[in-house]
């Protein structure tokens, strides 16, 4: 490894982050569809949706009305 | 305002999750006849089992006049009087029950039947029980030492055998 002076290291790596991006020109969630985390969510509703019909209408309900 | 649509989005989701939540307590208030029970009738639970309502000898099932069924119960540490009942299916039942010492619950598994027995008050719900069967009746609120021995037995019998199965009980008028 070649060594140098610190003003030759932090030249160095000031030359190196040059190209890097900041944070929000790196990534735009505007323009990032989440298909994975759509489809995980989904499914998950779809699934609590299903369970909520099931207790209310397949349990709750038919076991009579109380006042 | 700016909204950004992701956010739109999410709030249309959830602006339609509380319409069918609300829809849905709607349907069961309005069309099924289902309710809280919130009856507010005051009693002395120091003297109540010496005369009235919830006298010994009063305690039971009594058909009504109009068809419907009356459970006149007491909760005390630790049971509910009387110790077995017999209903049956498909018809109005309701209970009224009264604490003769500290908080007690009752609460029917498998049905919707069940609610708070305050001393000092008297708790009314009426309910039906569809299907016939075996039902134990259980104190769900922590009332002392015996509490988890707390219960009762509730058979429920089909609608064509309750009149010979009424005279067969404590309270069988």
């Amino acid at each position: 490894m070649r060594r140098g002076t610190l003003h030759e290291w932090a030249n160095f790596v000031k030359g190196a982050n040059m190209d890097v991006k900041n944070e929000e020109e790196r990534f735009d969630p505007s323009k990032f569809t989440p298909t994975g985390t759509w489809t995980l969510l989904c499914l998950i509703i779809a699934g609590m949706v299903a369970a909520w019909l099931f207790l209310y209408f397949g349990v709750f309900l038919p076991r009579g009305s109380v006042q | 305002m700016h909204i950004h649509p992701l956010e739109r989005k999410w709030i249309y989701v959830v602006l339609a999750a509380i319409g069918i939540f609300l829809a849905a307590i709607f349907y069961t208030a309005l069309v099924r006849n289902i309710h809280a029970p919130s009856h507010m009738e005051t009693i002395d639970s120091a003297s109540l089992h010496l005369s009235g309502e919830f006298a010994e000898d009063k305690l039971g099932v009594w058909t009504q006049p109009d068809g419907t069924i009356k459970v006149v119960l007491v909760a005390a540490r630790y049971g509910f009087y009387p110790r077995e009942i017999q209903l049956p299916a498909a018809t109005r039942v309701t209970f009224r029950i009264a604490s003769a010492d500290v908080l007690h619950g009752v609460h029917i598994p498998m049905t919707n039947m069940g609610t708070m027995v305050v001393p000092g008050y008297v708790s009314e719900v009426t309910t039906t029980f569809p299907k016939p069967g075996e039902y134990p009746m259980l104190c769900n609120e922590y009332c002392g030492l015996g509490h988890d021995h707390m219960w009762s037995k509730v058979t429920v019998v089909a609608r064509e055998s309750w009149p010979a199965a009424s005279q067969a009980q404590p309270g069988g008028r």
